[in-house]
């Protein structure tokens, strides 16, 4: 079942980035065929280079994202660890707050212009 | 020195504690006896067979009350199953005195229960070998009575807190950022009932830590005979020794309570913190759990149940054929999802 389902995963994303190709691809033919060479082959090399920046990201995240799934799957099968806080313990009902103060001392403001940004 | 056990007044076979039912088994004529039913036996006739002590070096020699054959143990063993027969030995003399525990948590969940819990250790640990979680992989699963100090303190603590409130607007042409700062000043008084240490160095304090907590509404006066068919082990750390612990654990659960308290701020740090501990009583019980050893690939891996709860806990090994598969499945379904939408 698992590698029935890895197999359709990988089919799928590679369908996805012929598909990909396919479109870019085709539509550059289109634009041949209409004689805008010039305009054609600047959408050529844009798109060429779109679709290059968007699989590289793609693969990128991809990446990036099922490393981390995968470690912290990792920490659930190290489960044992010392007890830091005894939290199971503490009576509720004694808790008795006896003093509260909260003091300002300082005030700074930032300014940043909106064309920084 | 003497050997202890308890006998069937039937047919002389030794009875074993179970779980399930909360009784004294004869797992020959398959009598069942009560507590009361055992100390009245005990009054009957003398359970204790002195049997000659052997010392070398930190293990002692003792005798079988029933089949006379030898039992060497270590000198912190309290009850022990006896390799010929399966008669639980108790040490009496390890469990009186200041060995005395106050009480006893018995065991609830059966060595079923516990085989149970492990080849249903599955969920959630998709890299684990399917392989490990088979029973014949169980080189021994042992029910222990373990020595533990249970600690009541009161904390009085106090923190110090760095605090930020931030506020953030905009006008045509800049974004403003501003940020109050303040000294956060909290203190209070708070009580923290059985904080449990193990008080043995023979089991490891980070699984002790994981199967916790133990109901202690189950605590009942400390009695022998609920060893029967389990093993035993008296403290060999003392009880000042271990102190530090559980109020290391109280003052950080002090702090964190006070920690919550404050709030309407962005960012909070602690800049100092200053804890007054008072313990207020201690005392020594046996808890119980279940201690499996795993053998796996050469390897052996310890794992533990609370044998109250059922809490079941243990490290286990990671198959990297098993990351890597994972890894790539999602990956390919990130991958194509992006993929997806930067396509329309």
């Amino acid at each position: 079942m698992k590698k029935k389902l890895t197999i359709c995963i990988v089919f799928i994303t590679i369908c996805v980035a012929v598909c990909l190709g396919n479109k870019t691809n085709a539509y550059i033919r289109r634009e041949e065929t209409n004689n805008v060479k010039s305009s054609a082959e600047k959408i050529n090399e844009r798109q060429e280079k779109d679709k290059t920046k968007s699989i590289f990201i793609s693969v990128g995240i991809g990446a990036a994202a099922s490393t981390i799934i995968c470690f912290f799957i990792g920490l659930s099968h190290k489960p044992v660890k010392t007890a830091k806080a005894a939290n199971n313990y503490i009576e509720r009902n004694s808790i008795d707050i006896t003093d509260r103060e909260d003091q300002f001392y300082d005030s700074v403001v930032n300014r940043t212009a909106k064309s920084d940004k | 020195m003497s050997v202890s056990d308890h006998k069937c007044t039937a047919c002389k076979a030794v009875l074993k504690f179970n779980p399930a039912k909360q009784k004294w088994i004869c797992e020959y004529c398959g009598t069942q006896y009560s507590l009361e039913d055992l100390e009245q036996n005990k009054k009957e006739r003398n359970v204790s067979n002195s049997a000659k002590s052997v010392v070398n070096g930190h293990y002692k020699e003792y005798h079988c009350p029933d089949c006379g054959a030898e039992i060497v143990m270590d000198e912190n063993t309290a009850a022990t199953a006896c390799v010929y027969c399966g008669n639980t030995a108790i040490i009496s003399d390890r469990l009186n005195g200041e060995f005395a525990p106050k009480n006893i948590i018995p065991f609830k969940k059966t060595r079923e229960q516990a085989i149970e819990a492990f080849s249903n250790y599955k969920k959630g640990k998709w890299f684990m070998p399917s392989e490990f979680v088979r029973k014949e992989n169980i080189e021994k699963t042992s029910g222990v009575y373990i020595p533990f100090y249970l600690y009541d303190m009161d904390v009085f603590e106090q923190i110090n807190v760095n605090a930020i409130k931030e506020t953030r607007w905009s006008d045509s042409d800049f974004y403003y950022t501003k940020k109050d700062y303040y000294k956060v000043y909290r203190a209070g008084n708070m009580s923290f009932n059985k904080i449990p240490t193990d008080a043995s160095k023979k089991f490891p304090d980070d699984i002790m830590d994981s199967i916790e907590p133990f109901d202690y509404n189950g605590l009942e006066e400390f009695n022998s005979s609920y060893m029967s068919g389990f093993l035993a082990e008296k403290y060999d750390i003392e009880m000042n020794e271990l102190e530090n612990r559980a109020k290391k654990r109280a003052i950080e659960t002090a702090k964190d309570t006070l920690y919550k308290d404050i709030i309407g701020y962005d960012e909070k740090n602690i800049r100092s913190a200053v804890d007054e501990v008072d313990i207020k009583e201690t005392s020594y019980v046996l808890l119980p759990v279940w201690m499996l050893n795993v053998k796996y690939n050469g390897k052996i891996y310890t794992l533990a149940m609370n044998g109250q709860t059922g809490k079941f806990i243990g490290n286990v090994p990671i198959s990297w054929k098993k990351v890597a598969k994972i890894w790539t499945i999602i990956f390919a379904i990130i991958t194509a999802i992006m993929l997806l939408f930067s396509l329309f």
